[in-house]
């Protein structure tokens, strides 16, 4: 019964906390992202307090245990393998069409390759050992 | 019935004895709150995603979130996860009136809880934020449109540049409270099931197993909330 009534003012005292912190000037002093970096380490205890007291997972048998870690360790792989591709979309110059249009090389004429400073990263038109078939015989529609 | 000692009338047969089949009904909830998790967690990895590639609009737009309201919300959600609770340390030392007062408690919480996230959904219906035909996002456009612009939305003005990360930022968050308020209301129905069983004497200190069952669903729906708060109203910069 303390357990919980100690639980209990510890998530108020968090959710003031997080509204607290929000409200600082964090602008003004150039650390916005800092305001976010806290509120989701406020969420984490405050979720962590209720599965582990509210919901007795500290109590429960090992094999509940371990399912409720694995949701939260799939939950995990969704999101490191889904930043690890947004996030590092503009790393290559190749990228494009998540990364603003401004920051690529443009070609000249859509659609046609030409060199640019990033050409030797770029795979040219021939490249791979691919060779265009060229002296194709015609189909028999083609006239 | 060779085990008379650890039989009760709530044992199903496929089980050996009570505590058995309290652990069994445990991880079955579990497995299916660890679905949950993972349905909630798209949305959240949606939002993730588009909040890193639209951070300025999306800080914008939730400035226009009428954060009090959420906070408040917060609270009610935290008293009423600790009414639950209450339930079940009740119905583990017997005191079967306690229980029901405790469960009634949650469910005017929760029904406080959907006034006003309701009230919320009226303000910002509005003001236009809903991501529907009638959705304007930027003060100059409402301004020579004749739509009100509230003193709130004077001090931090719309840009209507950001108009279309606004509208996802809209979807977003009407999706996410908004299926996490259906979860609210199916665990009024919930609640309400549990407090017939109460009333009808089928909760025992020896077979409490419902009270934990349907409190792990209320937890779970808070613990979505606490993170629904933060990332949708707190993280305006």
């Amino acid at each position: 019964m303390t357990t919980y009534v100690l639980v209990f003012i510890s998530l108020m005292v968090l959710l003031v906390a997080t509204v607290w912190v929000a409200l600082l000037p964090w602008d003004k002093w150039h650390q916005t992202q800092v305001s976010v970096v806290i509120a989701l380490i406020i969420a984490v205890i405050k979720a962590t307090l209720v599965v582990l007291f509210f919901m007795h997972v500290k109590l429960a048998p090992k094999l509940t245990q371990t399912f409720v870690v694995a949701a939260f360790v799939w939950l995990g792989i969704m999101f490191v393998f889904s930043f690890s591709d947004y996030l590092t979309r503009g790393w290559l110059p190749d990228s494009s069409g998540w990364v603003a249009e401004s920051t690529l090389p443009q070609p000249a004429t859509k659609g046609e390759w030409v060199p640019t400073e990033h050409s030797a990263m770029r795979p040219g038109p021939d490249t791979n050992g691919i060779q265009p078939v060229s002296g194709r015989p015609p189909r028999h529609d083609a006239k | 019935m060779s085990h008379a000692e650890i039989s009760s009338p709530a044992l199903q047969e496929q089980f050996d004895d009570a505590a058995q089949q309290k652990d069994a009904v445990t991880l079955g909830m579990w497995l299916f709150l660890a679905t949950e998790i993972l349905f909630f967690g798209g949305m959240f990895m949606g939002f993730s995603v588009y909040r890193q590639r639209y951070t300025a609009a999306f800080a914008e737009t939730a400035h226009h979130l009428l954060m009090w309201y959420g906070a408040v919300n917060t609270a009610i959600l935290l008293c009423s996860s600790f009414t639950v609770v209450l339930a079940v340390h009740f119905a583990h030392i017997g005191r079967n009136k306690a229980v029901i007062s405790s469960i009634i408690a949650t469910m005017i919480l929760g029904a406080a809880f959907l006034c006003l996230k309701g009230r919320e959904y009226y303000i910002e219906y509005t003001e236009h934020l809903i991501p529907n035909t009638q959705f304007v996002y930027g003060t100059e456009q409402k301004e020579r449109m004749g739509i009100e612009v509230t003193q709130e939305e004077k001090d931090h003005p719309q840009t209507a540049a950001f108009a279309p990360q606004a509208r996802i930022f809209m979807s977003f968050y009407f999706m996410m409270t908004g299926v996490h308020a259906t979860h609210m209301i199916v665990g009024e129905g919930i609640f309400l099931w549990l407090l017939i069983t109460c009333l009808r004497g089928k909760i025992t200190p020896e077979y409490f197993t419902p009270v934990e069952i349907c409190g792990l669903y209320w937890h779970f729906v808070d613990i979505v909330w606490i993170f629904v708060f933060p990332v949708l109203y707190l993280l305006h910069y």
